[in-house]
C-alpha cells in the first residue's frame, strides 16, 4: 500500500461485465480473461492508468461476490456476540476467521479490497432483476464504509430494466449513478464516470481531471492519425494508373480489373489499419455495432449499391446508382502539369522525372492511355472510411447506424486533386514529398469532418 | 538485453538532427515490414519517464544497426574537408576574377570590371531570392542534403537517403542551411576577390576609363552614380565622375580615387550583402533547427508511443490463486416423503408456479429468512422428491449451488429445472455443466415442462 494514487476496486456480483469495464477503462483488450463463464476472475487483478509514465488510478479487478447471502448471516450471527463492533470492525474479525480461507475465499478477497481502496465501482448488470442476494451485497459492501459508486451495466440491452436497481440503489442511500455499456460504451460514460468520481472524492479530483484531459488529448490524436491514415489510402489511389497491356477492348478491361483490384484491396487495408489504430481485434468488431462483418464492408466499393447508400454526400454519375469506376487519365497530356510541380520537376526531380513524364507522354501518343480511379470513386471510398472512423470513434454509439440524409457532402479536398497528377508519387511511396501531402491532407480532413460532424 | 543497455546508458550523443535522422530511418524500415523485437527495450526506457520525442529517439536509436548508426555519424564528418574544398575553390576563382577584371588592354574599362566582379554574385543572388519566393523552388533546392546521403553504402540510401530529406525538409531546414553554406561561400570568393584587386592596385599602375560605343554617355553615368550610391550612403569616399567620363584617370590623385572606388563597391555591393544573408540565414536556420521535431501526428509514432507510454499497466496477479469449494448434489437419502417443487431466485414478474404446472407448487427461496424456513421444514420433513426451478438465463453462481447442496442434504433426489433455457444460449450449457459437476446426474437436469412433469409422476 504505497505509492499516492487513488485505489478503485471493481466488484459486483459475478458476471455482470466488471472485467468488460476494465478494459474499456484501460484500453487494453487484452486486459483480464473475460468469457461468459461465471467466476472467470478468481483473484484480484489489478491495472494501472498511466499518464505519461505517472500512475493517476489504480484500478483493482476481483473476483464475484458470489454468496453474499450466506456470509451477511454469518456476519450478522457473529455480530450477536459482540454488538457494538461496526462494520469495518465486523469485517476484520471475519478476515481473521478461518471462513475467510475456506467457504468464503472468494468473497474475503473482494472485501480485503475493498478496504484497502479509496472507493469502489459497483457493477450491475441492469438485464438481471433485483434479487435478495444482491440487496444482501448491497448491505456487505455498506459494511466496509467505502463510497460505492454503482454502475449500471448493459444499459442498451432490451432486457434492461433499470428502474428496479434505481429503488434499490436509493434505499442502500447510493444516489449517484453511472451509466456504462462496457461492450459498446458511449464517449462520455468514461467522462461522467470519472467525473462522478471526483465529486465523490475530492481529495482526488486533480489526478482524476489530468486522467480525462489525458484521454481527451489522447482520443484527439487518435482521431487525427485515423484521418492520416485515410489521406495516405486516398493519395495512394488518386496517384495510380494502370495501363491496359494492348489498345483492344479485352486489354482494357483487364486494366480495369487491375484498377479495381486494387482499390479494393487498399480499401481493406485501410480498414485494418483503422481497426488496429482504435485497438479493435477483427474478432471483436462484430459485436461492436459497426458496419463491418468479420473487418470487411458487406457491400463492394464498385458495387453501385454502396454508392446509392452514400448517394446524399457523392455528387454525378455515382449518386446516380452508376457504378463508381474508373477514369481514362487525360490529365497527362500536358495541361495540368502545374507550374510550381514543373518548377520543382526541373530543379529537383531532375532527370528521373522527366524521363518518366517522357513515357507517359509516349504512351499517349501511341493510343495506350493510362487508367485512373475516378474522383466518385475516390468520394465514395471518402465517405466510407469518414462512416467507420465515426462508428469506431462513438464505438457504436446509437447516433451512428443510420446516415442522416442530406447530410453535407465530403467532397475531395482540392488538395488531393492536386495530388493526382503527381503519378509518379505511386512508384515513391516514402518519397518526403508526398509523405507531406499526406500529412497535409490528413490535417485537412481532420478539420473538415470535425466541422461536419458539428452540424 | 544489450539494445536495452545500451538505451539506458548511452547519452544522446548526436546532434538532433541526426537523431531524427535515425528514427525516420528506422520508421521507414518499420513501415516497410521490418518490424523489431523492442520488448526489453521498451521495457527499459518505460520507467524512465522521457518525453514523447525523446523516448522514440532512445528507442530508434537501440533499435537500428550499427552499420546505420556509423553511416549517420560518419555523415558529418565529411563536411569539413568538403567545405575546406569548395573554400579553397571558391579562393582561386575570387582572386581570377580580380585578375579577369584588371586584364586587358590599358587602360582598364571601369565598367568591364564592375561587370566582371559583380555581375555572377548578383545573377545568383537574384537566383536564390527568385527561390526563397517560390516554394516549388525551395523544395527543389531541399534537396541539396542529399549530397549528405552520397556518403552512404548503396545499399542504405533507399531508407537512409529519403529519411535525411524527410527530416531536412519538413521545416525549411534544408533550404536555409542551403543559403547559409552558399552565401558564406560567396562571400569567401568576394573577399579573396577583394584582397586579390587589393593587391593588384598595389603593385601595378591601372588606367581607368568609363566608355561605351553603343550605349548612350547619359546612361554611363546614370549607372555610375547608381552604383556609387550605396558606397557614399555607407560613408565612402565620393569621387567626382565629371574627369573619368571625360577622358580618363591622367592623374595618380584620381588613378588612387577611382581603385578605391572599385575596392569600396565590391565590399559594399558584393560582400556586405552576402555577409547580412549568411547572418540572417544561419539565424533562421538555428531557429528552424531548435524546433524541429518529429511528426508525432503519423500513426506509426502514435503507435510506438502507446508502447513506450501505455495508458495502462497491468499488476502482477495480487493473490493467488484460489481453489474454489465444490457442493455436492450427489446426496440422496431414502425414506422421504412428499414431494416439492421450490423456485429459486426467481425474478418478481415469473409467474409461480410456472405457466402450465398442474400440481402443488412449494415456497420461492430468495431472501435468507425464505431459505432458512424451507431448509428448517424440509429437514424436519424430508422428502421424497425435490424439484427446485432456477432461472437459466442468470449465472450459475456459489450462491445458488451452496442453497442446492443444502436442500439435496435433507433428502431424496433432486432435480433442477432449468426455466427459460431455450432463452438463456450459452448460459444454459453453463448450468449443467456446473450441476453435472456438483454431482448431479444429468437426467435430473431439466429443461421442458413436460420432462418436469413426468420426473414429478415418477416419485408417485
Amino acid at each position: 500500500m504505497n505509492g499516492d494514487w487513488m485505489r478503485l476496486a471493481v466488484v459486483g456480483h459475478t458476471n455482470t461485465g466488471k472485467t468488460s469495464l476494465l478494459r474499456t477503462l484501460t484500453r487494453d483488450a487484452d486486459f483480464g480473461e473475460v468469457s461468459a463463464r461465471p467466476a472467470t476472475t478468481r483473484e484480484v487483478q489489478s491495472a494501472r492508468l498511466l499518464v505519461e509514465g505517472r500512475v493517476l488510478v489504480e484500478l483493482f479487478d476481483t473476483p464475484g461476490l458470489e454468496d453474499p447471502i450466506a456470509l451477511l448471516e454469518w456476519l450478522d450471527d457473529a455480530a450477536g456476540e459482540r454488538r457494538r463492533s461496526d462494520g469495518v470492525e465486523r469485517v476484520r474479525q471475519f478476515l481473521a476467521s478461518p471462513l475467510a480461507a475456506g467457504r468464503f475465499q472468494q468473497e474475503a478477497k473482494v472485501l480485503a479490497q475493498l478496504l484497502r481502496s479509496d472507493a469502489a465501482l459497483y457493477v450491475i448488470d441492469s438485464r438481471d432483476p433485483v434479487l435478495a442476494k444482491h440487496r444482501d451485497e448491497l448491505q456487505l459492501l455498506a459494511l466496509c464504509a467505502t463510497p460505492v459508486l454503482p454502475v449500471l451495466n448493459f444499459l442498451r440491452d432490451p432486457a434492461a430494466r433499470p428502474s428496479g436497481w434505481n429503488e434499490v440503489l436509493g434505499r442502500a442511500g447510493l444516489h449517484a449513478q453511472v451509466r456504462f455499456d462496457s461492450v459498446a460504451p458511449e464517449r462520455a460514460a468514461e467522462r461522467q464516470l470519472y467525473q462522478a468520481l471526483a465529486l465523490m472524492l475530492p481529495s482526488f479530483a486533480e489526478p482524476l481531471q489530468q486522467l480525462l484531459a489525458a484521454r481527451q488529448l489522447a482520443a484527439e490524436q487518435q482521431r487525427r492519425a485515423g484521418w492520416r491514415l485515410i489521406a495516405e489510402a486516398l493519395v495512394e489511389l488518386a496517384v495510380l494508373r494502370v495501363r491496359p497491356p494492348g489498345a483492344d477492348q479485352g486489354a482494357r478491361a483487364m486494366a480495369l480489373q487491375q484498377l479495381q483490384q486494387r482499390a479494393r484491396e487498399r480499401e481493406q487495408r485501410l480498414v485494418d489499419d483503422l481497426l488496429g489504430l482504435y485497438r479493435f481485434n477483427r474478432g471483436s468488431v462484430d459485436n461492436q455495432e459497426l458496419p463491418l462483418r468479420g473487418g470487411r464492408w458487406g457491400v463492394d466499393l464498385f458495387d453501385p449499391a454502396a454508392a446509392r447508400l452514400f448517394a446524399a454526400r457523392l455528387g454525378g454519375g455515382a449518386a446516380a446508382g452508376a457504378a463508381a469506376g474508373v477514369a481514362v487519365d487525360l490529365a497527362f497530356a500536358g495541361i495540368t502539369l502545374g507550374a510550381a510541380a514543373l518548377t520543382g520537376a526541373l530543379l529537383g526531380g531532375g532527370v528521373q522525372t522527366a524521363r518518366r513524364y517522357g513515357r507517359r507522354l509516349w504512351g499517349q501518343w501511341r493510343g495506350q492511355p493510362e487508367l485512373r480511379l475516378d474522383p466518385d470513386s475516390l468520394t465514395l471510398l471518402l465517405c466510407r472510411a469518414d462512416y467507420l472512423l465515426r462508428a469506431l470513434e462513438a464505438r457504436g454509439h446509437g447516433a451512428v447506424a443510420p446516415i442522416p440524409p442530406g447530410s453535407s457532402s465530403l467532397a475531395l479536398p482540392p488538395l488531393l486533386r492536386a495530388v493526382a497528377e503527381r503519378p509518379e508519387w505511386s512508384e515513391r511511396p516514402d518519397s518526403p514529398e508526398r509523405e507531406r501531402a499526406v500529412a497535409e491532407l490528413g490535417e485537412q480532413l481532420a478539420v473538415a469532418h470535425a466541422a461536419v460532424g458539428a452540424n | 538485453m544489450s539494445a536495452a543497455g545500451r538505451a539506458e546508458t548511452a547519452p544522446p550523443v548526436l546532434p538532433l538532427w541526426q537523431r531524427l535522422w535515425l528514427a525516420e530511418w528506422l520508421r521507414r524500415q518499420e513501415e516497410r515490414g521490418q518490424r523489431r523485437d523492442d520488448r526489453a527495450l521498451v521495457a527499459a526506457l518505460r520507467p524512465l519517464r522521457l518525453g514523447d520525442q525523446e523516448a522514440i529517439l532512445r528507442r530508434a536509436e537501440g533499435l537500428l544497426g550499427a552499420d546505420e548508426q556509423a553511416s549517420v555519424a560518419r555523415a558529418r564528418h565529411g563536411w569539413p574537408l568538403l567545405l575546406a574544398l569548395t573554400a579553397g575553390l571558391a579562393i582561386v576563382a575570387g582572386v581570377a576574377s580580380a585578375a579577369a577584371a584588371l586584364a586587358g588592354p590599358q587602360p582598364v574599362n571601369l565598367a568591364w570590371s564592375v561587370a566582371v566582379l559583380l555581375g555572377l554574385p548578383t545573377l545568383s543572388l537574384m537566383l536564390w531570392a527568385l527561390a526563397c519566393g517560390r516554394r516549388g523552388g525551395r523544395a527543389g533546392l531541399s534537396r541539396w542534403g542529399g549530397l549528405l546521403g552520397w556518403s552512404l553504402p548503396a545499399a542504405q540510401r533507399q531508407d537512409g537517403l529519403q529519411a535525411l530529406l524527410g527530416v531536412l525538409r519538413r521545416p525549411g531546414l534544408a533550404f536555409w542551411s542551403f543559403s547559409l553554406v552558399s552565401h558564406l561561400l560567396w562571400a569567401v570568393l568576394l573577399l579573396a576577390a577583394l584582397l586579390g584587386l587589393a593587391l593588384l592596385l598595389s603593385l601595378r599602375q591601372y588606367d581607368f576609363v568609363w566608355e561605351t560605343t553603343l550605349l548612350p554617355v547619359a546612361l554611363l553615368s546614370r549607372a555610375l552614380a547608381w552604383l556609387a550610391a550605396l558606397p557614399g550612403w555607407l560613408g565612402g569616399v565620393a569621387v567626382d565622375p565629371a574627369p573619368l567620363l571625360a577622358g580618363g584617370t591622367d592623374s595618380p590623385e584620381l588613378r588612387r580615387a577611382w581603385a578605391l572606388w572599385l575596392l569600396q563597391l565590391v565590399a559594399a555591393l558584393g560582400l556586405l550583402p552576402r555577409l547580412l544573408l549568411a547572418a540572417l540565414a544561419g539565424l533562421l536556420w538555428r531557429r528552424r533547427l531548435a524546433r524541429v521535431g518529429l511528426d508525432l501526428a503519423a500513426p506509426y509514432y502514435l503507435a510506438v508511443l502507446r508502447r513506450l507510454q501505455p495508458d495502462s499497466e497491468q499488476v502482477a496477479k495480487a493473490d493467488a490463486e484460489g481453489r474454489v469449494p465444490n457442493f455436492s448434489l450427489a446426496g440422496e437419502r431414502p425414506g422421504g416423503r412428499g414431494r416439492w417443487l421450490l423456485g429459486l431466485e426467481l425474478a418478481d414478474q415469473e409467474p409461480w408456479p410456472p405457466e402450465g404446472w398442474s400440481a402443488p407448487a412449494g415456497p420461492l427461496l430468495d431472501s435468507r429468512e425464505q431459505r432458512r424456513a424451507a431448509l428448517q421444514t424440509l429437514q424436519a420433513q424430508p422428502p421424497a422428491r425435490l424439484l427446485v426451478a432456477v432461472d437459466a438465463r442468470r449465472s450459475p453462481d456459489r450462491s445458488c449451488l451452496a442453497t442446492l447442496a443444502d436442500l439435496a442434504a435433507c433428502g431424496g433426489p433432486l432435480a433442477v429445472w432449468l426455466l427459460h433455457a431455450e432463452l438463456a444460449g450459452e448460459r444454459s450449457l453453463l448450468w449443467r455443466e456446473q450441476l453435472l459437476q456438483a454431482g448431479l446426474p444429468a437426467a435430473r437436469i431439466i429443461d421442458r415442462l413436460a420432462a418436469a412433469a413426468a420426473w414429478w409422476q415418477e416419485g408417485e
